[in-house]
């Protein structure tokens, strides 16, 4: 079956997409796995010793926080040196996936003048890079 | 569980039975046709040691690796539509941020109670929810019609293509908003929801609605891991194991999709839910701590 321009360009947008989404989860997930490998064998000390984690990990997480010392927002990347911090790596890339996904198609949806379509894509690189910065999380005490 | 039992077990038993029960939870997931993020939380909140908080920390991010993993064979393959995906996100994800802050700062009483209320409440729409696919839909509503929300969808196994597009997609919008905050809240995947608001809300063709559900959770769930990331409710100890779990039960389940009796799986999921659901409304109710 014949598809229109506009169709065969919303395709295009779906295929980059995927390219995006397929490379950046297949390295979340190596790096997840790399992670929790050093900080189970010990291979680099974690902040928090992994017996002090499982003492507090029963807390809700603003007593654990206040016992282990443990960061918020953005303060785990100046501990990543650590093995338990290490992880956060992984987690963060995990999360971030969408976002890079949203970035590239973008100027795509631009260029083929889907403008309708770029307003979402850059609400929506709004909405989660807000959720990223942790802004909303220091409005809210959290 | 009381602190002073799990006290006397050695800590690396926990994670080690994560895995193990998130590995199971991953193949019925797949063969009930559910998703395990639904499952994880009320099992693990209730059975295992860990604080709520961060068991929906975990569920979070055990829900984005499962939908990040299948999405580019989803895409590529036809089963996910970008399009219609991407407006539904937007209105989920913001409504999931909202609905992390507030699942964050409620008493943990509340959260188990509405928790144990919302699990219960799902197993009763996983049990009556059914699929359509044609749904005979020749005329999209203008918001629809609008966003093109319209396309051929092609069933390679039923050998049949669909044309579709949607209808009542102002109500989609409002659908997916809500089902993004209680997904936010409690730390779930929200497929259960997702696939009945495309398909039968929406008209999508079934297969079409559960592909892009897992498209829509993976760009939902990013909004609502970053609270609880940034919030510091995210074990490493709990989520990569989690995550590892359930990503091979996922794998194994599929394999095994075409051999497994479905409905008899399906109705152990929703026995399941419910013990889970009932376990977590009287912890919050304080009469089964």
């Amino acid at each position: 079956m014949e598809l229109s321009r506009r169709e065969r360009r919303d395709l295009r947008v779906q295929e980059a997409y995927a390219r995006w989404l397929d490379v950046l989860s297949r390295i979340a997930f190596a790096l997840s796995i790399a992670a929790l490998a050093v900080y189970l064998t010990g291979a680099i000390a974690p902040y928090v010793p992994v017996a002090r984690v499982a003492a507090l990990w029963g807390q809700p997480v603003g007593r654990y926080l206040a016992e282990s010392g443990a960061p918020v927002g953005w303060g785990w990347v100046s501990l990543v040196a650590y093995g338990d911090y290490l992880n956060l790596v992984g987690i963060a890339w995990i999360a971030s996936v969408s976002i890079a996904c949203y970035l590239r198609i973008l100027p795509a949806l631009l260029a083929g003048g889907d403008r309708l379509y770029a307003v979402i894509a850059a609400a929506q690189i709004a909405v989660l890079l807000l959720a990223a910065s942790g802004l909303l999380n220091s409005i809210a005490g959290g | 569980m009381h602190a002073a039992d799990t006290a006397a077990i050695a800590w690396w038993i926990w994670p080690l039975a994560l895995f193990v029960v998130t590995f199971l939870l991953g193949i019925v997931a797949v063969v009930a046709g559910i998703g395990g993020g639904v499952l994880f939380v009320p099992v693990v909140a209730g059975f295992f040691p860990f604080h709520l908080d961060f068991v929906r920390g975990a569920g979070l991010l055990l829900a984005l690796s499962g939908t990040l993993a299948a999405g580019p064979q989803l895409l590529r393959n036809g089963m996910a539509n970008l399009r219609l995906a991407m407006p539904l996100a937007l209105a989920g994800s913001a409504a999931s941020l909202a609905g992390a802050l507030v699942g964050l700062s409620a008493p943990e009483r509340v959260l188990q109670t509405a928790l144990g209320a919302t699990v219960i409440a799902v197993a009763l729409l996983i049990w009556f929810s059914r699929a359509a696919d044609d749904l005979g839909i020749r005329e999209s509503d203008a918001l629809g019609a609008l966003l093109r929300l319209r396309g051929r969808f092609e069933d390679p196994a039923a050998g049949v293509r669909y044309d579709w597009r949607t209808r009542q997609t102002p109500a989609g919008f409002a659908a997916f908003g809500l089902i993004g905050f209680v997904g936010g809240v409690f730390g779930l995947g929200a497929g259960f929801a997702n696939v009945p608001a495309l398909n039968l809300l929406m008209g999508a063709p079934f297969k079409l609605a559960v592909g892009t559900s897992g498209l829509i959770i993976s760009i939902v769930n990013t909004s609502a891991a970053w609270v609880y990331i940034n919030s510091g409710a995210v074990l490493p100890l709990l989520v990569v194991p989690s995550m590892l779990g359930v990503m091979l039960g996922s794998r194994i389940g599929a394999g095994l999709l075409r051999v497994t009796p479905a409905p008899t799986v399906r109705r152990l999921v929703i026995a399941v839910m419910l013990l889970a659901g009932s376990r977590a409304l009287l912890r919050g109710l304080g009469l089964w701590n």
